[in-house]
């Protein structure tokens, strides 16, 4: 299999399984023929073919249970990883600022991050939405609670106070949600 | 414009389809053609594309070739497609003569 194929191979599979299984010839070979000499694939037919894959998974899903189904929620599953990914970002950013660091819980947010990106890129719907769901209520519940108690840390935040900030060898309390 | 205006691919992909049935290089290579290489389509876009018009019953699979181990799929035109097609097409004449008809006349007048 010629390089190219196997970058194309990669982005169909953005597309549901069944459509793949219909029509990845046909598109591997269109692809194929627009190759021509080049070894590498180009970008925009890779752009393209994510986007369309995309485009085709949000269709079935909600032909098949409208927004308000799990497969409608599950569409939302991408845009729900972006902005939280995001928001742990930002989480690791104000987690730095707090005067005592960002403790040794910080790998929390990278993880948190991480599991979303890849539930969503697994399609993994459900994970992925109800993981984003928590996440944004715990990012709304303590927006609310520091708000409310003039920006002390929210409770399951103080726990971390009493480890050391740069210590080694305890057990991190390995919660979740940002500051 | 009424809701029947095509978006530029679809319009160009319809009318590289007028002749003789294609298949999905044959429609980008016919495309670019027809747009002085201005219009050429990637894959996931002809795709989706020809997805929707086979939905609207505009394109239908015609035959299916294999050469040198790659699977070709070709498509034609339906009467639909085609009468999509014209009435496209006579629309973009008529906005092209709103201008066309007179504009060389009042662009001389207003730069004399």
């Amino acid at each position: 299999m010629r390089l190219s194929d196997r970058f194309y191979r990669v982005a169909l599979r953005v597309y549901p399984a069944r459509y793949r299984a219909a029509r990845e010839d046909e598109i591997l070979s269109t692809l194929a023929e627009g190759q021509g000499k080049r070894v590498l694939p180009r970008a925009g037919e890779l752009v393209a073919l994510v986007s369309a894959g995309l485009g085709e998974r949000n269709r079935v899903d909600l032909a098949r249970g409208g927004w308000w189904g799990w497969r409608g929620l599950g569409s939302l599953a991408i845009p729900l990883t972006c902005v939280n990914a995001a928001v742990a970002l930002a989480g690791l950013w104000v987690a730095w600022s707090l005067p005592n660091g960002p403790g040794r819980w910080w790998p929390a947010f990278a993880a948190l991050a991480v599991t979303l990106t890849i539930a969503a890129a697994a399609r993994l719907t459900r994970v992925a939405t109800v993981l984003g769901l928590a996440n944004l209520a715990l990012v709304g519940f303590d927006a609310a609670t520091m708000t409310l108690n003039g920006w002390q840390a929210p409770p399951h935040l103080r726990l971390l106070e009493h480890y050391p900030a740069s210590g080694d060898g305890e057990p991190g309390p390995g919660s979740h949600g940002p500051a | 414009m009424s809701s029947r205006t095509l978006r530029q691919p679809t319009y160009f992909i319809l009318a590289a389809l007028l002749e003789a049935p294609l298949h999905g290089y044959g429609i980008i290579k016919r495309v670019e053609e027809l747009t002085g290489g201005e219009l050429r389509l990637r894959a996931g876009t002809l795709y989706a594309a020809l997805d929707r018009l086979t939905d609207e019953g505009r394109v239908v699979p015609d035959r299916e070739e294999v050469v040198s181990g790659r699977l070709r799929r070709y498509y034609r035109l339906t009467p639909e497609g085609g009468a999509t097609l014209t009435a496209e097409a006579g629309q973009l004449r008529r906005a092209a003569d709103v201008v066309l008809s007179r504009g060389q006349q009042t662009l001389a007048a207003r730069t004399a």
